[in-house]
Parts: structure tokens; C-alpha cells; sequence
């Protein structure tokens, strides 16, 4: 395999993770609105679907935040020039990810647990931080789907109107997720 | 700013010798000038010494761009009217250059950077005279006339914040220059030029946010070009190519 090779095929790892995680991750928000958190934890006698659905987010999630990481210290040395809000929200999501998956697994694990930590998730600041989390993950998301649509399909005309499409399909999210799981 | 008003204008001056200063210049409107008009004005009356560059005057040969309030713009045909804010106006030469001489730069690093790329066309061997037959409405034919026009003025690398921070990138205008010619069937090297430019550093550095599209002058879509030279780098790298 050349060097070019193997950057380019990276690449296209990083950028197709991505896309299957849109579709994946758009299941999970749904079942938090539609179920809630604590059903999601506590599911009765799921069979292998779920745990294996969330296994395979989680495996993407790896992938598509590990060569993103790998690219950003690639280029370290564009320093603060190079951040965009794709940036800096991808960031925060390697930073949330790995704590969120690691309480969520002891949650399904340890009951006993699961009742404290949704005692604190009840917490009027912690709904705040919620709907911060589901503006990160949808902003990101939704910002991702437009570049997708541009080095995937070439579709560039428009991509201001979709960055707003996006931003305002961001706010209703942020409001509505948690909303729907209180 | 209407015709009779006075503008000030802030001038970031400096060149090889010494670090840039921002100088005013007040200077009265007439007509509805471009922001070209009136650096030529500064120069005619104020300071015979300004050093800035331009040729055409009408958007054709990309020697004119500065940062017009901050932003890459071509100064010939953007009309002061319509960026002045507040009665001020403020200058400074494109980022990234070498300047030569307070507001003109040297645009050599930007043409090596087309050059590296591997901007230049190779004829096929035809043997015979034989004339390429390309269909106006091949696709190929269509991605190249839309990227063609580019005047060079270097507008989109200085607006594009991955050129500015990474010296090994080639840059949206090179790279506009590259998908020309990978569309280009009577070009040579074709897609065999995608293996030159789509190695670390390269193309793959562009975050397709779109800073050069928005800003070029002449309506090109470099964004558009690089995400095309992605698919067909990606396509290549598939079939086991470069
Ligand atoms: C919801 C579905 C997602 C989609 C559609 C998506 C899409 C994208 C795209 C297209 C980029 C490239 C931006 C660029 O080159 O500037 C990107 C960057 C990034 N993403 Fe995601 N992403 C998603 C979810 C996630 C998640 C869950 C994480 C955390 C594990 C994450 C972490 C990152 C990181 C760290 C980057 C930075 C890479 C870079 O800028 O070079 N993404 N994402
Ligand atoms: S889209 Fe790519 S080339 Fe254009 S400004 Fe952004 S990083 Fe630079
Ligand atoms: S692509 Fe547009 S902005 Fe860039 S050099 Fe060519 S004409 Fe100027
Ligand atoms: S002077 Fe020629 S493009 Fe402006």
C-alpha cells in the first residue's frame, strides 16, 4: 500500500464512520424521545438487537473520532488557524463520547447506579446540559452531512442555505430531545 | 459613501524594510468610484509613493486583490459604496505574500504553488494532428469550463485559513487549476496528476467549508473542484491506483 493510498482510503474511512453514524445516532435520539433514557438503560428482556446496534455506534464512533483525532494531530501545526465549528464540536463529542458510553454501560450493569445517576439527570442544570449535548451532537451531525453532501455528491451550490437548515434543524433538536425524554 | 462626502481610508504601509503602519488618507468622493479609484486618487494627490498593483481595471487580469476591510476582494470591480462602513475604509495587502511594497505583494509563492501542483498542461501524443473531439456536454467538459475562467488573483488563498496556516498546501486555486485539467482529455498526465496531490498535505488538508468559494471574485467553486478531486482521488484509491 503507498503513503497516498493509505491517506486517501483513511479518509474515506473517517468520512464514511460519519455517515453511518448519522444514521445510527439519529436512531438514538430518537429512542431517547420516544422512550427515554432510564427505558433505554433498563430495557426488559431486549434480546441482542439493541446491544448489538449500540455496539456497532460505538465501534463507529471509535473509528470516525479516531481518525478524526489523528488527522487534527496531523495537523497541529495549523495550530487555531484551521478550526471551524466542525472542529471544535467534533472535539467536544471525543471529549463527552467516551463518558457517556462509560456511565450508560454501568447504568445497564448496576441498577442501583442507574437510580442515582437519573436522580442527577432530573436536575434542572443537568436538562441544561442535555440540550447542549444534542445541539453538539446534531450541529456536528447535520454540519458533517453537508460537507458529505459536498465531497460526496458534488453538491456545492446552496451550502449556505443548508449550514442554516442545519443550524435550525440544530435549536428544534436541542429543545425537543430532551424535552420528549422528561 | 455618496458623491461629495469625504472617506478616510487607512492604509496598512510597510514592504521589505520596516513593520507595516496603518496611515489615513481623507479623501473626497466623486462619482461612485471602486476601491481601486480611489487608491489611485491617494496616489495621484496624496502619496506619489504608494506602492499597489493593477493592469486591467475591468476584472480580467487578477492583479489588484487586496484585503478590503479584512476580506480578499478584487479592488477594480468592487465599488467603495458598497464596503465602506461609517464614512472608513480600511486596506491591507493580501495575507500570506511577501509584501513588495505596501499594498503590492509578491504573487510568485501562489503561481510556484500551481506550479508544484502540477498546473501545467502536457499535450498528448497525437502522432498524427489529430484534434480531441470533447462533447460540449460531456461531463468532463462541463466540470472543466466551470473552473477555467480563474484569473489568479490569489483571492481565494488568502481567504482560505488552511493555505495561510499549512505552507505545503497546495491552496484552492492550484488545486481549481488541477481538476481542469484531470477533466481535460487531450491532457496527458489526466488523472495521474490526482496521485501528485492527494498525499498528506494535499488536497485532503481542505476542510470543505467553502471560505474560497465565498469569496472569489470571478463566481469559481474551488470547493466544488477539491470535493471533485477527493471523489476521483477516493475512486482511484479504490480501484488500487495511486
Ligand atoms: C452524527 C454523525 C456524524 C457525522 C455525520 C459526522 C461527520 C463529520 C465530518 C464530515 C467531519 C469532517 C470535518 C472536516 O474535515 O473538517 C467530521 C469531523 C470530526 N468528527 Fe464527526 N460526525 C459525526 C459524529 C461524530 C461523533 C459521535 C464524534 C465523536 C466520537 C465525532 C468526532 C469528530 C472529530 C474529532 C472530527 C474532527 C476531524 C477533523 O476535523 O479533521 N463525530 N465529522
Ligand atoms: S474549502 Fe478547502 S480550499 Fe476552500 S477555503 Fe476551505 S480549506 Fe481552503
Ligand atoms: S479561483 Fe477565483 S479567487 Fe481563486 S485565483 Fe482564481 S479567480 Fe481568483
Ligand atoms: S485590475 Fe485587473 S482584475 Fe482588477
Amino acid at each position: 500500500m503507498t503513503p497516498v493510498r493509505r491517506h486517501v482510503l483513511l479518509w474515506l474511512g473517517q468520512r464514511l464512520a460519519g455517515l453511518l453514524l448519522a444514521g445510527g445516532l439519529a436512531i438514538h435520539l430518537f429512542q431517547v424521545w420516544s422512550v427515554g433514557g432510564a427505558a433505554l438503560v433498563a430495557r426488559p428482556g431486549g434480546g441482542v438487537g439493541w446491544p448489538l446496534f449500540y455496539a456497532g455506534v460505538v465501534g463507529l464512533a471509535l473509528i470516525h473520532g479516531g481518525l478524526g483525532v489523528h488527522g487534527l494531530w496531523r495537523e497541529r501545526r495549523h495550530g487555531l488557524a484551521a478550526l471551524s465549528i466542525q472542529r471544535l464540536t467534533g472535539i467536544a463529542l471525543v471529549l463527552f463520547v467516551p463518558v457517556h458510553v462509560s456511565v450508560s454501560i454501568a447504568c445497564v450493569v448496576c441498577p442501583a447506579l442507574a437510580a442515582t445517576v437519573f436522580q442527577v439527570a432530573a436536575l434542572p442544570l443537568h436538562r441544561g446540559f442535555e440540550a447542549a449535548v444534542v445541539a453538539l451532537v446534531v450541529g456536528h451531525g447535520l454540519g458533517g452531512l453537508r460537507v458529505l453532501a459536498l465531497e460526496g455528491l458534488l453538491w456545492s451550490r446552496g451550502q449556505k442555505a443548508l449550514a442554516w437548515i442545519a443550524a435550525g434543524l440544530t435549536m428544534a433538536a436541542a429543545v425537543a430531545v430532551p424535552a420528549g425524554a422528561w | 459613501m455618496t458623491a461629495g462626502e469625504v472617506i478616510t481610508v487607512t492604509i496598512r504601509r510597510g514592504g521589505e524594510h520596516g513593520a507595516p503602519v496603518p496611515v489615513d488618507f481623507r479623501v473626497p468622493i466623486t462619482g461612485d468610484p471602486t476601491v481601486l479609484d480611489l487608491v489611485t486618487a491617494i496616489q495621484r494627490d496624496q502619496a506619489p509613493d504608494l506602492g499597489y498593483r493593477f493592469s486591467c481595471r475591468v476584472g480580467m487580469c487578477g492583479s489588484c486583490a487586496m484585503l478590503v476591510q479584512g476580506r480578499p476582494r478584487w479592488t477594480c470591480r468592487t465599488r467603495v459604496s458598497l464596503v465602506a462602513r461609517r464614512g472608513r475604509l480600511d486596506l491591507a495587502p493580501l495575507p500570506g505574500l511577501p509584501v513588495v511594497k505596501d499594498l503590492a505583494v509578491d504573487m510568485a509563492p501562489f503561481f510556484e504553488k500551481w506550479a508544484a501542483a502540477g498546473g501545467g498542461f502536457r499535450p498528448c501524443e497525437s502522432g498524427d494532428a489529430v484534434l480531441a473531439l470533447v462533447a460540449p456536454e460531456s461531463p468532463a467538459r462541463r466540470n472543466a469550463d466551470a473552473a477555467i475562467e480563474c484569473i489568479g488573483c490569489g483571492v481565494c488563498a488568502a481567504a482560505c485559513r488552511v493555505a495561510g496556516a499549512e505552507p505545503g498546501y497546495p491552496g484552492p486555486a492550484a488545486l481549481n487549476r488541477v481538476w481542469t485539467l484531470v477533466n481535460d482529455v487531450r491532457d496527458a498526465d489526466g488523472p495521474r496528476r490526482l496521485a501528485e496531490v492527494a498525499g498528506p498535505g494535499g488536497l485532503f488538508t481542505c476542510h470543505s467549508q467553502g471560505a474560497c468559494t465565498a469569496c472569489c471574485p470571478k463566481g469559481l467553486d474551488p470547493s466544488r473542484s477539491i470535493a471533485g478531486l477527493k471523489r476521483a482521488a477516493v475512486l482511484a484509491a479504490l480501484r488500487g491506483e495511486p
